[in-house]
């Protein structure tokens, strides 16, 4: 989860750092993004640990479990990315 | 048995539990849901809600709004008291955070009989006080600084037997809670939203013209226990099919 929630923070900072405000924008418009983003990757993170260790002892080999779970945590960190991101630079 | 082993046993007991384990971490996780999108609309300085300033609660969100820096600080506090209560660690003093502003919320939606968290904010609040009494192991001193240090079992050892007299209980309270409101919204005056929707509640009263007033009164920025009193004043207020009640009988 931790992981996951750096690997969250990283990539909406990429995303943030030097983007420019928009008038319409609220001032604090990244406290947003920067807390949401890295809770969805944390879930994430938590999920694709859980269907790993799942899958791993379901006799499905490491690299397809691991695969699957990568999946999950890529919906998450989008869906997380959105969300942070809605009505601002994802407009 | 004292009272502090007494407690310590009951929370020895709850804390064995897998069911109430996954209760738990359900339950902070909720609580952090319900105050993350509030949060975030106060730290961007933008209003709440679109109920009219003359409503009792409008007024006050207005009002609120109006507070200079204390509006986003009341967010940044709901942010901070979610993300705590997401980490394990912190759950603790995210959940001392998150009580007195929920409490707060739930003692202003009942004052001003406002439906929108009527039922939400007192089950947040029951919520938060089951949080404090599973943190009993660390909360205790504040009532008995020299008690023992609790040991807790590991994960390993929680029991799978599912809780059913706190699950029962659980319910039974969330029922009760809305016994109460469909009581309250039976007996007891809600201003609703608009007037539109708060005459709706007229033709069953006793005195349909006085009730009527009385929405007109509340929705236009009038003192609610004022409007409140000049409704009771009103000449055949006391007996018949609905008797608004006041704060103080309510």
């Amino acid at each position: 989860m931790l992981l996951g929630a750096g690997i969250g923070l990283f990539i909406i900072l990429l995303f943030i750092t030097g983007a420019e405000t928009q008038p319409h924008w609220p001032n604090l418009w990244k406290v947003r993004p920067l807390i949401i983003t890295p809770l969805a990757a944390a879930l994430g993170g938590g999920l694709a640990y859980i269907t790993t260790s799942i899958l791993k002892r379901k006799g499905i080999h490491v690299i397809t479990a691991v695969f699957i779970s990568l999946i999950g945590f890529l919906i998450a960190l989008w869906m997380g990315i959105v969300v942070g991101l809605d009505g601002t630079l994802w407009d | 048995m004292n009272l502090l082993s007494g407690l310590d046993n009951i929370h020895l007991k709850a804390r064995q539990n897998k069911w109430l384990w996954f209760f738990t971490i359900f339950t902070r996780i909720m609580l952090a849901l319900g105050f993350l999108p509030s949060g975030f609309v106060k730290v961007n300085n933008e209003r709440f809600t679109a109920l009219a300033t003359e409503h009792p609660m409008g007024s006050f969100l207005e009002a609120f709004y109006h507070t200079g820096f204390y509006y986003p600080f009341v967010g940044v506090m709901q942010i901070t008291a979610a993300i705590l209560l997401l980490i394990p660690r912190t759950a603790t003093i995210g959940v001392l955070i998150y009580f007195p502003i929920i409490l707060n919320i739930c003692l202003l939606s009942i004052a001003v009989r406002f439906e929108g968290s009527l039922f939400t904010a007192p089950l947040m609040v029951i919520a938060c006080l089951y949080l404090l009494c599973w943190d009993w192991h660390k909360l205790k001193f504040i009532f008995f600084p020299n008690a023992p240090k609790s040991i807790l079992p590991s994960r390993k050892e929680l029991s799978n037997k599912f809780a059913f007299k706190f699950f029962a209980g659980s319910a039974a309270t969330v029922f009760t809670l809305i016994g109460i409101l469909i009581y309250m919204n039976l007996n007891a005056f809600i201003p609703r939203n608009d007037v539109i929707q708060c005459n709706e509640q007229c033709p069953n009263n006793e005195n349909p013209e006085a009730c009527l007033r009385l929405c007109e009164c509340v929705h236009t920025g009038r003192s609610f226990n004022l409007c409140m009193e000049e409704y009771q004043n009103s000449p055949g207020t006391f007996s018949g099919l609905k008797n608004f009640k006041t704060h103080q009988n309510l």
